[in-house]
This record gives structure tokens, sequence and C-alpha cells, in this order.
């Protein structure tokens, strides 16, 4: 029961890499482009190039490619078998048919669309993984608030909502603390967890969540108190305490990415490859 | 749109515990995952902070808790427990900031029935709002196939719904019976 001692944080690794050395807001915004652009991927040979660009990523960022296949190891097995069901449930047109029944059918085009998806899903996989490798949370959540800070201008609430992430991670540790206290105390009371029924585990699980939900609202309406107390009034007029101003790296990245994009963009549409 | 330092604190204290709920412990599943024979192999509850943020605090706190939820998916589904469809903020994030806005309409719509009655509804529908759009998301961003996703996680959806509803109306009922201890008005 010794929960607080066996969690598990941070993923960060150090180092000097050129990827390192990046904005986080920027590599947040390039994360983005990736993303979106990965959405619309439709052929293999995209498939390949966007591969080859990822793997210069991975050299650059100073992490190993294989650390981070390794992290996919207990999730292969759901993998394969989210893939079977994809190729069996495949919808579109078929292409040839290799076997069918009811609507139950395997195709030349359903295994080409299925394997696209799983390759998809692992290259997005791969470079939050680098992103994660690459920048600390801390820089992360600052970028995050930098990022939507100017926002604030056309009455969006910003920094609330940077609050309530601070809020939401400073309580985690705390509320882990009481959990264990609270399991502790129903262990010793004689309580099996991990028995049962879900329907049966639900309500037993109930006996630890409401003295939680109830302990977290205790803690709430403290901090209420001593936040109205102190006339809080959000970030009006408040400065960083960490300013960083965009280097020429910054903008030469952003660069780079958007010409490698239109350049994979144009060069399988206009040669039509496959 | 303004918040208030009330929906702030409650936003964030909430989105700790969906957080807590779902961060893994060494050598064990973490507390918000009940086992289900089903492909993912568990049903989770992370879900829930985000219904009861929906149904007590209103749509703001709703949203808010919904996208610390998503966020926490997103951040242990690259780093500490890899799963390559979560690891997209598109679908880990976005789907998520409509548990709370879902459930708080449903609950508003239904309680003239019954406050009861008005809770299971929100955590029947607000678990599924998760499995929906969570779906719907994955075939937009061309991860697979709505209908072949949906087959393999049926199960799975069923038993948060039922947990979802069963969570839903205690803590629901427990923090009513707090609040009129201390006096607080609920919203």
């Amino acid at each position: 029961m010794e929960l607080y001692r066996n969690t598990i944080f941070g993923f960060y690794r150090e180092s000097d890499s050129l990827i390192h050395r990046i904005d986080p807001r920027i590599k947040i915004i390039l994360l983005f482009i990736f993303i979106i652009y990965m959405s619309f991927v439709k052929t293999f040979s995209e498939i390949i190039l966007i591969g080859i660009f990822l793997f210069f990523i991975i050299k650059l960022s100073d992490s190993s490619f294989l650390y981070i296949l390794k992290g996919l190891k207990p999730v292969l097995p759901i993998i394969i078998l989210i893939w079977i069901f994809q190729i069996l449930f495949y919808m579109g047109e078929p292409g040839r048919i290799f076997f069918q029944w009811h609507f139950i059918r395997i195709s030349s085009l359903g295994i080409k669309i299925s394997c696209l998806m799983m390759i998809k899903a692992i290259s997005i996989y791969f470079i939050s993984s680098i992103f994660f490798l690459t920048t600390e949370l801390i820089s992360f959540t600052n970028a995050i608030e930098r990022l939507i800070l100017p926002l604030q201008k056309i009455k969006f609430p910003s920094h609330e909502i940077i609050m309530v992430g601070v809020i939401a991670f400073r309580f985690v540790p705390t509320l882990i603390e009481e959990l264990e206290r609270l399991m502790k105390a129903q262990i010793a009371r004689g309580a099996n967890l991990d028995r049962g029924n879900f329907i049966i585990r639900t309500i037993k699980l109930s006996g630890l969540l409401i003295p939680l939900f109830i302990s977290a609202y205790e803690r709430a309406e403290d901090l209420i108190l001593a936040m109205e107390s102190r006339c809080y009034r959000g970030g009006k007029g408040r400065t960083g305490r960490i300013s960083k101003k965009f280097k020429k790296l910054d903008f030469f990245s952003v660069i780079y990415v958007l010409l490698i994009f239109i350049f994979i963009f144009l060069l399988v549409r206009y040669f039509k490859l496959p | 749109m303004k918040i208030t330092v009330r929906q702030i604190v409650i936003a964030g204290i909430l989105g700790a515990i969906a957080i807590l709920l779902g961060w893994p412990v060494l050598g064990a599943l973490p507390i918000g995952f009940i086992p289900v024979p089903n492909i993912s192999g568990h049903a989770t509850i992370m879900h829930i902070p985000a219904i009861l943020g929906g149904v007590l605090e209103g749509p703001i706190v709703g949203i808010l808790v919904g996208g610390i939820f998503g966020f926490a998916s997103f951040y242990m589904a690259t780093t500490i427990s890899p799963n390559p469809f979560f690891s997209d903020p598109l679908v880990a994030i976005l789907p998520r900031l409509f548990i709370g806005l879902i459930s708080y309409l449903v609950y508003t719509a239904t309680k003239k029935i019954n406050n009861s009655v008005a809770l299971i509804f929100a955590g029947i529908f607000g678990s599924f709002t998760n499995t929906i759009f969570v779906l719907g998301m994955i075939h937009l961003t061309g991860k697979g196939n709505f209908l072949a996703w949906l087959i393999q996680v049926l199960p799975q959806a069923i038993v948060e719904a039922v947990i979802a509803a069963i969570i839903a109306l205690i803590i629901g009922k427990a923090i009513d019976v707090y609040r009129g201890s201390r006096g607080v008005k609920a919203k």
C-alpha cells in the first residue's frame, strides 16, 4: 500500500541537443502541425517520407529509436488485435476480396488502409514521445501559459485556465497521500477492494471515493476562503516570471519543418505516388 | 467570460482526482481501473470527476475538469503507460471537454423528474459522451473505422456507463449532504 513511493513521475531526458534547445512554444505548434498533417495522410509513400523525417528528428533529439519502441511492447498485443478488427470490419471500397462471411470480409484495400491507420497512430505516438522526452513538464506548462495569455485580449480566461491546471497538479500528491490513508483504514476494517464482479467492486470503491471527494471538497472550501480573503482577482497586469524571447533557431525550425511538409505534400500529389 | 474563484478551485481539485484515479502505480492497476474482459482489459472511472463537475458546479467546471482529464490521459499515453491511440491531443483532449457539458445538460433537463434519476442519467450520458466522442475523433483523424472500434469497446462502454451511473448517484448525494451541512448553496 505504498502508493506514493511507487508512483511513477517524469519522462524527460536531460541533454543539450538541437531539439531540446528549440523554444517549447514552437515545439507545441510544430507538434500540432505534424499531428494535423498526419490526419490527412492517405498514401504509403507519404508515410515513408514522414518516417525518414521522423528518423532525423530522433537523431537530432539525442534519443534512441529503440527506447521509444520498447515503450510500446506491453500494448503490442492490443495494437495487433485492433488492427485485425479494423481489417475484418472495413466498410469502404473492398478492392480484391479474399474472404467474406456476412459483413465480415478480408479485402486487399481493407488490409492496406488498416496498415496505414496503425502506422499513422504509431508515428503520432513517436512524435509526441519525442516532444515529452525533450521538454520538461514545467517548461511545457509555461509554454502553454505564454501561448494562450494573449487571448486574454478577447476576454478568453487564459489565466484562470492555467490556474486550474496548477491547482490540479499541486493537489495530486496531497490527494495520493489521503487516498493511501483511506485505503489503509478500509483494509484495517476488513475491506477487500479487489474481489468480486464490477458492480460489487464499484460499490466497494465508493467506500474510498466518498471520503476522498468529501475531503477534496473540504480542502477546496478552505482554499476558496483563503483566496477570496486575499482578494484574488486573476492575473490582471501580471508579468511572467520567465520571459523568453524567440531565437534564430526557433524561426529556422519552423521554416524547415513547414518546407519539409510542403515538399512531401507536393511531391506525393504531383507525381501521384501510391 | 468570467470564471469565479470558486469555479477555479473546485475544477482544479476535481481535476486532481481525475489525474490521481488514472496515474500508474508500480505493479498494480491504478485505483480508477476496474478489470473488464475487453480489448483494453479495464474500464476507467477517470471521467467521473468531469461528470460530477458538470452536474454539481455547472458547465464551465465540467469543461475544465474534462480538459485536465484529457491532458492527463494524453500525457500518460505518450510517456508512462504508452498507448498510441491516445498520444494524439485531438483524440485525448478535445472530446473530453464535452463530458461535463453534456452531463450538465442532461442533469438540468431531467432534474424536474427526480434528483437521483437525473444523477443516474447524467452518469450514463457523460460516460457515453466519452466513448462516442473519442471514437468519433479516432475515426476523423484517420486512425480507424468507427464501427470496428465500437464493436471492440462496447463491453467496456456499457460497464463504464453502469459504473458512472452508480458512482455519480452515490457521490452526488454525498456531496449534497455535505453541502447541506456546511450551508453551501448548490448551483
